[in-house]
């Protein structure tokens, strides 16, 4: 004990991997000059490709709005269904609690160390839960089968992270064990890994989990995906940290039961729990629930945190503090419900089975308890013997409806800021301000006349300088009480501070209609009497306002003279040093600067000290505690802009205390949030399953017609076509709308019927305001094909109007043809439809252009001119572009409650089991082109000769066209015959002859074939013969050795 | 679904500054009993000629006026911007006009180009070289530097008008959040002494007897005098004077008067001056003209706390911050600071992002 510990001391390694790991590092530094750069150029390149990299590092600087106590990580586990999902949440929560959950059920919270906690959610396989939690995952777990591969939700995930803000992602294989053979096992963790890293990022972490025991996996592998997920760096995403949102882990219903006996359906009060996430919420705020609508927020209230993170600091987490929190599943056999918190009596699972003795169902039967209304119901009894049994459905009930409308207006005006009564309140007291100040003006009785006429007239704009002149003056000289300084008096409290009044309750309490009738007494003066107040004003009071004010010592450092000459610069520091905060304005950025340097070698004189030293000093200081006063130009912009961004956060922490009096709940903070009017359906039909979102849109909600950037996913096998309802899931909303596609060719938005393959078009659609450049993703309801995101993009623009065209070609028919005018008819049907079009050029088939002039009689027929001369066979075209109309559908997908959706066509006539509308005017058919036979060309004779040589025709006779008939003698005639027969006999030997040479030629082809085979017959086995002979000659002598 | 309830009230009073929040917020806003119970009930000339305004401003907008013109029903569309032009009625000076613009035109979808006729300087709204000297200049304390500009082609003095204004803005995609809590000192006064239609000598006159007011306190003085003749010059005679006084930290408190029928420039220049004075003992960051507009770019901003300081809380702005609360939800924290006998204003900004705005 008294002897000191001694430690083994450490033994560098000599020889093995790492013994060669350190060999090769420090290689560079014993030989420096092996590895200096050899050539300029490269160093060149080096340095600029460095840049280059480093550039590409750089990311828009956000906001890191992250409270100080920060609201747990959610993390999503996502997967196909059978990949071991549950087990995997439950073995986490067994490693960081020690508690065991029977079933996963919504959220479970868990304190995972001295700062951070995690909420587990499970993802359902349903596209719908899948995109509500995309928007809330802090860090998505996705497991893969691997003994199935890679599934379709797995990237269908992937696809929705990416465009509602990409968080991290892990990704987890299971079911290893199910490889007997190791060498496969590793070949499939190797191409898994491969797969995943295209589609996350190259080096994406992805986790083995080679086998169960006992219902979880194997507690070593689990230890190293806490470790992991514990030391893992959230980048701020822009949607979140802009918008206040809620994962909900508990839902209570709060409806008055005598509400729900009078209407079983009438709309609830819902409280929702959960952490508040992102930004700060308040009552009256607009929240958008996925899968349940847009709500008005009631009431929000902050909770104790039902998982704290422990307050002191500590070396390790106490086992108390390892604190789980899941009101929806069952921990310990407790649960809590809408209303009511369930204890699990622990019954074994053949005993629920077992047949109900006579007892257990006399219990059941008791416990069948219903309303009071039921019970009433069946109640009945005997007013007098012998009579009819009454029962409560014989009685009529007194003016059921008058009680339930009783009921009703009793719970709305329990509202605790009914906003109709708020805004009446307001508005009296505004009129009260307004209105009495016209009266003043006019009792007064001013001695302009045309002055009071506008003043009355006016109220809102009483901003004049004059006034307030005016009540400031009579605040002065508060002693002199005459009527009118009276009514100023009662105002001046809503202003000056010297009274002691609660400015908050003056501008927004409620007892509003009395202050502000007082108020009335602000007036407008003439000049005269705001002349006659000046004389009042302070002089004293007032020259302190002033940079030259001589006589201001008392607050003032001193150099009150060298202030006087240097003129506004030194008057800045003397505000700043008055300790009250720092100018943040960017125009007096520059003058700061000048005037900390001064200030600093102010503090050298002060010091006493020589220049050198208090620079060291200077840089140690800043060196320990951080360059909090360095100046922005040592700091690139870049960083510049990163520290503005921080010091409004910082700010606003700071302004968080001032803000207490307004009831904000900060991010961060466990809240019950009240929602009322919420559809019944949400309560009955509530599945703890699927993830309730509470998400705030202040400033999203009015309807507009929105551009989207939009492009058909690369592996959705079909295009997309205009006026098909889709599913766009963007913001926190999720809902059906028809697409209009369309693209701009520089000039006009040209509508598309269907998406282009592989190109972004633009898209037209209805829906709430959407910040421009959010992501948004686009797929069906059902799934149709067996990948379902159908499309991905982002927000361009919002607006109330889009032009969008489509070609639109009117065909027309000469009617009568004039030089280089025609009368076309059949395009319109009036003169004032071709009024519309005057000027309008036109085309013919042929290629003629021309121009639409006037209407021709009142059928529609117009004149047009052209530049030639047209057929009267041609069919004049008019081009024209027509706007299509965007389509107004925005349909938010309810699946919190009932769905109600669109189908498109297609799917109607599936459904329908009708054919696709067969036209025949759309058949492709065979053109049938008419061969056009021309007349040859007639010159009239005296045309002709007309003509010059040149120009005339040629006639060219030929010689050999013509054959005579020729008459022989006999002589000639025995000559012909003979020479005939001759002929004939030599063609008929000449005949014979070749037919031999080809038989000769036949016959010695198949000879020469016959040898050639029995030639390589022999060949083969001669060469047979002497291999086997070489074979056994080889195998002896190999014997022989 | 809960549907976004209209927000009511009651009174022709503050009609213009509840029509602007109605667009920025874009909540829908019914005022009745407009006048109700007046010998000439209902809607002015310029305040339909405001509603004109809006609707030529914005795309989508629908108003709808009851027959007798005591209820007006404005549903907000989005705020376009571009090129409007209008004839104002001489009842107001464009001032009028021109605020509620100012308020609109940096959330548009396009640069606003603006062109109004009409009376450009009386008592009963800021000439138009009040809101060229201090209301567009304090815009830079939101982020908003660039491109603004407010171009006087005519002038034109009360009761006939005929001068015009070019208002050019730009929009922004976000405010920043205002951290203006030092009202400093007064460094410098400026000003524009003006005059039309009558001697050009007028203007030097009130130049004079403001200065010598002026100048026990600050040898930092420069009035300039700006005589318009002939056809720009507008339709009556009239002068009048805006001073502006700037602080250490860009603080701007102004001060204006415009003469009427029979007054004298040197009147009308020591007045102001003393205007002016009152306005800079009030301090705080904003002067009370300026109060309203400070209030909606506050409430506009990002959502970090934004904090000022303002003078005495006028009327207009106490019922501006209740109009704020019922369209925007948000409160502001409001402190005396007695020290100066001023009032410190903090609010949440509402994170608004003009959405109207397009990215490429």
């Amino acid at each position: 004990m008294d002897t000191k510990q001694t430690h083994k001391a450490h033994r560098v390694r000599k020889s093995g991997a790492s013994a060669k790991k350190t060999q090769k590092k420090n290689a560079e530094k014993n030989n420096p000059k092996a590895f200096t750069m050899q050539s300029s150029q490269r160093a060149d390149r080096m340095s600029r490709r460095k840049a280059e990299l480093d550039e590409k590092k750089y990311h828009v600087p956000m906001a890191d709005r992250t409270p100080t106590v920060p609201p747990p990580l959610v993390v999503a586990v996502v997967g196909p269904p059978r990949s071991g999902k549950t087990t995997l949440v439950k073995s986490l929560i067994r490693r960081y609690t020690k508690n065991t959950l029977t079933e996963i059920r919504g959220p479970v919270t868990v304190v995972t160390g001295k700062h951070q906690r995690l909420t587990f959610m499970e993802a359902a396989n349903d596209i719908s839960a899948m995109t509500d939690l995309a928007k809330v995952a802090d860090l998505v777990i996705l497991t893969i089968d691997a003994s199935f591969g890679f599934e379709m939700e797995t990237f269908e995930f992937l696809n929705l992270l990416q465009t509602h803000g990409m968080p991290k992602v892990m990704g987890v294989l299971t079911h290893l064990d199910e490889f007997k053979d190791n060498k496969r096992l590793k070949l499939a963790k190797k191409n898994f890994k491969h797969r995943f890293w295209s589609e996350v990022y190259e080096g994406a972490k992805l986790f083995y989990l080679s086998g169960i025991e006992n219902g979880r996996y194997l507690d070593r592998e689990i230890l190293n995906l806490s470790r992991f997920v514990s030391v893992m760096k959230l980048r701020p995403l822009a949607w979140r940290s802009s918008h206040p949102y809620m994962l909900a882990d508990r839902i209570q219903d709060l409806t008055d039961p005598e509400v729900l006996e009078a209407n079983p359906k009438a709309n609830r009060t819902v409280a929702l729990y959960g952490y508040l996430r992102g930004m700060h919420m308040r009552g009256g705020d607009r929240v958008h629930i996925p899968g349940a609508g847009d709500y008005r927020i009631d009431q929000t209230e902050q909770l104790p945190d039902p998982c704290p993170i422990p307050d002191k600091e500590r070396k390790r987490l106490d086992e108390r503090h390892k604190l789980v929190y899941a009101p929806m599943s069952e921990i310990n056999g407790v649960m809590y419900d809408k209303d009511a918190v369930y204890i699990d009596v622990k019954k074994s699972r053949h005993e629920e089975k077992a047949e109900a003795g006579e007892g257990e169902r006399m219990l059941g039967e008791l416990q069948k308890v219903g309303t009071i209304s039921d019970r009433l119901a069946d109640q009945q009894f005997n007013l007098f013997s012998g009579a009819k049994p009454l029962t409560a459905s014989s009685v009529r009930r007194p003016a059921e409806s008058d009680y339930a409308q009783a009921v009703d207006s009793i719970s709305k005006n329990s509202d605790t800021d009914g906003s109709d009564t708020d805004s009446d309140s307001d508005s009296d007291a505004g009129s009260t301000i307004g209105g009495g100040d016209g009266h003043e003006t006019s009792s007064e009785g001013s001695t302009d006349e045309s002055d009071s006429e506008i003043d009355s007239a006016d109220e809102d704009d009483i901003l004049r300088r004059v006034d307030a002149l005016d009540t400031n003056a009579s605040d002065d000289s508060s002693d002199s009480d005459s009527d009118d300084d009276q009514g100023v008096e009662r105002l001046a409290p809503i202003h000056t501070a010297s009274k002691r009044v609660n400015l908050m309750e003056l501008v927004y309490g409620q007892k509003l209609e009395d202050k502000d009738g007082l108020a009335a007494g602000v007036s407008v003066n003439d000049n005269a009497k705001s002349l006659a107040m000046d004389t009042d004003l302070d002089e004293h009071k007032l020259r302190k306002c002033f940079i030259t004010n001589p006589g201001d010592s008392e607050d003032e450092q001193g150099g009150e003279d060298e202030d006087e000459d240097d003129a506004g610069d030194f008057e800045d520091l003397e505000a700043d040093s008055d300790g009250e905060q720092q100018p943040n304005d960017e125009a007096s950025g520059t003058a700061d600067e000048s005037e900390e340097d001064e200030d600093q070698s102010d503090e050298e004189n002060e010091f006493g000290l020589p220049s050198d030293k208090m620079k060291k000093l200077q840089n140690k200081f800043e060196r320990l505690y951080g360059s909090d006063d360095e100046d922005g130009e040592k700091k690139d912009f870049y960083q510049q802009q990163k520290d503005v961004l921080q010091k409004y956060v910082d700010d606003t922490r700071l302004a968080m205390d001032e803000l207490s009096s307004i009831d904000y709940r900060w991010a961060g903070e466990y809240v019950r949030v009240v929602i009322e009017d919420m559809p019944t359906e949400f309560i009955q039909g509530f599945n703890p399953y699927l993830p309730v979102v509470v998400g705030g849109v202040s400033n999203e909600e009015g309807l507009s017609l929105i551009t989207l950037r939009i492009k058909r996913h690369r592996w959705y096998p079909k295009i997309l076509k205009t006026g098909d309802p889709i599913v766009v899931s963007v913001g926190w909303r999720r809902f059906q709308t028809i697409p209009t596609y369309f693209m701009n060719d520089r000039i006009k938005n040209r509508m598309l019927k269907y998406t282009p393959e592989h190109m972004h078009c633009s898209a037209a659609i209805y829906a709430p305001f959407i910040q421009p450049g959010t992501g948004f993703c686009a797929y069906h309801l059902t799934r149709q094909h067996r990948f379902g995101i159908a499309a991905t993009g982002t927000v361009l623009e919002n607006s109330q109007a889009i032009d969008v065209v489509k070609k639109i070609k009117l065909t027309g028919y000469p009617e009568k043809i004039l030089k280089h005018t025609a009368y076309i008819k059949r395009m319109f049907n009036s003169s004032l439809e071709v009024a519309k079009f005057e000027g309008a050029s036109l085309k013919t088939v042929s290629g003629i252009r021309g121009q639409v002039k006037k209407a021709f009689g009142n059928n529609g027929v117009f004149r047009a001119t052209f530049e030639d001369r047209i057929k009267a066979s041609d069919i004049v075209f008019l081009r024209a572009f027509h706007t299509i109309p965007i389509k107004k559908f925005y349909n938010p997908i309810t699946s919190l409650l009932s769905v109600t959706y669109m189908r498109t066509v297609a799917e109607i006539r599936r459904s329908k089991d009708m054919k696709v509308p067969n036209k025949k005017d759309s058949h492709y058919k065979p053109i049938e082109r008419v061969v056009k036979r021309f007349n040859p060309l007639r010159i009239p004779k005296s045309v002709q000769a007309e003509l010059p040589f040149k120009s005339k025709t040629k006639h060219v006779k030929t010689e050999n066209g013509t054959s005579r008939a020729v008459v022989m003698d006999k002589h000639d005639k025995r000559v012909a015959d003979l020479l005939g027969q001759i002929n004939l006999l030599h063609k008929d030997k000449a005949k014979k002859q070749r037919e031999k040479v080809q038989r000769q030629k036949a016959e010695y082809v198949k000879r020469r074939r016959a040898e050639e085979d029995e030639a390589d017959a022999r060949r083969k086995r001669k060469r047979k013969s002497f291999f086997r002979l070489e074979g056994r000659n080889q195998k002896g002598g190999s014997a022989q050795d | 679904m809960s549907k976004r309830e209209l927000v009511q009230y009651k009174g022709h009073e503050f009609l213009k500054q509840r029509l602007v929040l109605s667009l920025l917020s874009q909540r829908a806003v019914r005022i009745d009993a407009i006048r109700a119970d007046d010998t000439n009930p209902g809607l002015l000339d310029y305040e339909i000629s405001l509603l004109r305004l809006l609707e030529k401003a914005t795309n989508g907008t629908r108003i709808v006026i009851s027959p007798t013109g005591t209820s007006v029903v404005l549903r907000p569309g989005m705020i376009t911007g571009g090129h409007i032009s209008m004839d104002c009625p001489v009842s107001r000076s464009v001032g009028y006009y021109l605020e509620a613009l100012a308020a609109l035109a940096p959330f548009g979808k396009e640069p606003m180009v603006a062109t109004l006729r009409g009376v450009t300087m009386d008592n009963t709204d800021l000439s138009v070289d009040t809101i060229r000297t201090a209301t567009l200049v304090n815009y830079r304390n939101f982020g908003l530097d660039d491109g603004v500009e407010l171009r006087i082609t005519r002038r034109g003095a009360p009761p006939r008008g005929g001068g015009e204004v070019r208002f050019v803005c730009p929009p922004v995609r976000a405010l920043r959040p205002l951290r203006f809590v030092d009202a400093g000192h007064i460094r410098r006064i400026r000003g524009i002494s003006y005059a039309t239609r009558v001697s050009p000598q007028t203007a030097n006159r009130m130049v004079e007897t403001a200065r010598g007011e002026l100048n026990r306190f600050i040898p930092d003085i420069y009035i300039y005098t700006d005589v318009y003749r002939g056809a720009e010059a507008g339709l009556s005679p009239g002068f009048g004077i805006s001073l502006v006084a700037e602080s250490t930290t860009g603080a701007l408190m102004t001060a204006e008067l415009c003469a009427n029928p029979g007054d004298a420039p040197e009147d009308i220049g020591r007045n102001a001056a003393q205007m002016l004075l009152a306005e800079i003992m009030r301090g705080g960051c904003f002067d009370s003209a300026h109060q309203w507009l400070a209030l909606i770019l506050m409430i506009l901003g990002p959502e970090h706390a934004a904090k000022t300081r303002f003078g005495k809380l006028t009327p207009r702005a106490i019922q501006l911050l209740r109009d704020i609360r019922d369209f925007f939800n948000t409160t502001f924290t409001i402190k005396p600071d007695p020290s100066s006998s001023t009032v410190l204003l903090t609010c949440l900004g509402t994170g608004y992002v003009n959405v109207g705005k397009k990215t490429t």
